[in-house]
């Protein structure tokens, strides 16, 4: 589902990717590993088609993609609810805030969440869209022990047989998205 | 509990005024040549012109001559504005124009307009060229207050163009928007009256307001410019009613 061929890419002020190649099959699920500052993120937005490398090629063969960015990025204007209800139906949209155990929250803004809150929601919202591609950035920022197994738990069962990437630098998570590792350096 | 003690600090600061305009109207008026009007005779007269289908007719033509002016200064405002917003030769182009706008005196725009445009039509003309680099620049400034990593999800998402455009863009400029509607309009009053009385259009509040100086009714006088004030404040909270119950 997705190639990159000795892909090179590099920021102005900095090069982040050189000569790196990998391949994600239908339906599998991937981690991309690696120091802050590898590309990790840099790699999500290639695949996005939101950045353009120097080398290389890239073949990604998905049709709808959803994304959860490093930054929550809810629309502060809308609750919630409502940062879900522009994607998908509004019943989908409280089924997924209440699996998530952020039912309660559904109707604050954006600016009344605390950090943890605010990630499960952009997690929900990334989770509305039946896409054939998922991709996942630092999933569990701000989130407690509690919160990431409610969130972990979620996301098996809704990705399940789903292709997913991953991008995570934290150790705990390790163990907890026992997933192929794709080191990016 | 809070706000009806706003609402009510707020009339009473409005009873201030009136009773501190009344009463120094009381004092000096016997002193002066031209007394200033009380309250009470302002709005004696205001019953007065009321009375009047010819005031009635007035206060038509000046709301036809402001509004045609401030909603046309509204859709090419907003027009320019997202150009502005767009397009960087645009807005490096318009520049120079907006600013010119914006310093030029009133009075002189009036007087030049006036040699080219019939009076019938030159406060129309002016509340629109008072208004539209307001609207041009707020909306300007409210686009540049779009999120662009809002604005990047909602397209991985799929969202389409238009919905973006309306959902999301519109909603970060609306503040800005919002503020120059609302400020444009009590500038349209402003110019577009302004005009009335140097051009003198028959039939309007301006002239009205020309003919009650000329023949010293200065109690008249208030009375039209009250109307104006009237006017003008119920717009402004029909606009800010209409933004509220559309958000809804």
């Amino acid at each position: 589902m997705i190639v990159f061929s000795s892909v090179s890419f590099a920021y102005p002020e900095k090069p982040v990717l050189h000569d790196f190649s990998m391949h994600v099959l239908p339906g599998e699920q991937v981690r991309l590993t690696g120091a802050s500052g590898a590309g990790k993120t840099t790699v999500l937005k290639l695949i996005l088609g939101l950045k353009r490398p120097q080398s290389g090629e890239i073949r990604v063969n998905a049709g709808r993609v959803s994304v959860l960015f490093q930054e929550d990025r809810l629309l502060p204007f809308y609750t919630v609810a409502g940062n879900l209800d522009l994607f998908c139906d509004p019943a989908r949209a409280r089924e997924l805030l209440d699996e998530l155990g952020i039912a309660s929250a559904a109707d604050q803004y954006p600016s009344q969440l605390s950090g943890g809150i605010a990630r499960r929601a952009a997690l929900a919202r990334a989770l509305t869209l039946d896409a054939d591609l998922y991709l996942f950035d630092e999933p569990f920022t701000g989130l407690d022990a509690e919160s990431r197994k409610t969130c972990l738990s979620v996301l098996r069962r809704r990705l399940a047989d789903r292709t997913a990437v991953f991008v995570s630098h934290l150790a705990e998570d390790d163990e907890e998205l026992p997933l192929r590792e794709i080191p990016v350096r | 509990m809070k706000r009806l003690k706003k609402a009510l600090f707020s009339v009473l600061a409005v009873v201030f005024w009136l009773a501190l305009w009344q009463v120094g109207a009381m004092l000096s008026g016997a002193e002066l040549l031209i007394p200033i009007p009380t309250f009470t005779q302002t709005i004696k007269a205001f019953a007065g012109l009321c009375g009047t289908g010819a005031f009635w007719n007035a206060t038509l033509v000046s709301l036809w001559h402001i509004l045609a002016g401030y909603l046309a200064s509204v859709l090419l405002g907003g027009l320019f504005g997202m150009l502005s917003g767009a397009l960087f030769w645009f807005k490096t182009l318009s520049a120079p124009i907006v600013h010119l706008m914006r310093a030029v005196p009133v009075a002189a725009i009036i007087v030049v307009a006036w040699l080219w445009i019939p009076s019938a039509m030159l406060p129309s003309v002016i509340a629109f060229l008072m208004v539209l680099p307001i609207i041009w620049s707020h909306v300007d400034a409210g686009l540049l207050a779009v999120d662009p990593q809002a604005v990047e999800l909602c397209r991985v998402y799929g969202m389409p163009r238009r919905e973006i455009l309306w959902r999301v863009r519109f909603r970060y400029a609306e503040p800005s928007l919002r503020t120059g509607c609302v400020t444009g309009l009590s500038i349209a009053w402003k110019a577009g009256v302004a005009a009335e009385i140097i051009c003198n259009p028959t039939g309007s509040l301006g002239s009205f307001l020309q003919k009650a100086k000329a023949s010293v009714e200065y109690a008249d006088v208030f009375a039209v410019t009250l109307m104006v004030v009237v006017l003008s404040l119920i717009l402004e909270n029909a606009l800010k009613l209409i933004w509220k119950e559309q958000r809804r």
